[in-house]
């Protein structure tokens, strides 16, 4: 069986196809470096995933926080990236459900980062919290 | 006793095979051309370093963002770098 937890990344990585800018650069937790000329791409990755306990019941209310990140390069490339950022939310916020598997999603944060290299470039972190339940003892259900 | 003697850095700029032409609007020399990948951000990004090395008194004017071609191929400049005692620079690029 699979965790919702993996079920809510897929779900992403799904929701991102034709994500405006990166064609079919779309990465689920890349570790190689991004070359220039894999530029604009994004990459969804998980960041953290914390449980608490709010009822009575034995479920958990986890919120899972990921990134999507957007690497861009361009003179400016927090400019160039402004269509891609503006399409991945919209693609990210059309189903708060993610399929099924999610109670809410909610934006957390946008943070910038700007690099000299061959090509000025970007790497755009868009953070959003994932709200879902399980099982106590099982992250499956 | 002070060793006296002078410096001739046409010597070093002078090797046929390693130095390559750079033009820098009316200034027209040669450098030592290098491009090394580099892994930058934290693993995110690869990168090329294209760099040449050259006379600081042949491109002394030379600043951020001034069209450099280097073996025929057009670069921006990123930032000229003095090295040693100055009398040579690196001057970082950008590919165009």
């Amino acid at each position: 069986m699979t965790t919702k937890r993996e079920n809510i990344l897929a779900a992403i990585t799904t929701a991102l196809a034709g994500t405006t800018g990166v064609g079919t650069r779309i990465y689920r937790s890349r570790a190689e470096p991004m070359s220039r000329g894999e530029s604009p791409a994004i990459i969804i990755e998980p960041v953290s995933d914390t449980p608490v306990q709010n009822t009575s019941l034995p479920t958990l209310d986890w919120t899972l926080r990921i990134r999507i990140v957007v690497i861009e390069r361009a003179t400016v490339p927090d400019q160039a990236a402004d269509d891609t950022i503006e399409s991945l939310h919209a693609k990210i916020m059309s189903d708060l459900t993610l399929g099924g598997y999610a109670i809410d999603v909610q934006p957390a944060q946008t943070s910038y980062q700007l690099i000299e290299a061959d090509q000025p470039a970007g790497i755009i972190s868009c953070e959003f919290d994932v709200r879902y339940r399980t099982q106590v003892a099982d992250l499956t259900q | 006793m002070a060793l006296a003697f002078t410096e001739d850095l046409n010597a070093f700029f002078d090797t046929p095979g390693f130095t390559v032409p750079v033009v820098q609007g009316s200034t027209t020399s040669v450098g030592y051309f290098e491009s090394p990948n580099e892994i930058i951000a934290d693993g995110v990004v690869l990168t090329t370093d294209y760099a040449v090395v050259v006379k600081t008194s042949d491109f002394s004017t030379v600043s951020r963002g001034d069209a450099m071609t280097v073996e025929g191929v057009a670069y921006t400049v990123r930032e000229p770098m003095l090295l040693d005692d100055g009398k040579i620079m690196r001057v970082m690029l950008m590919k165009d």
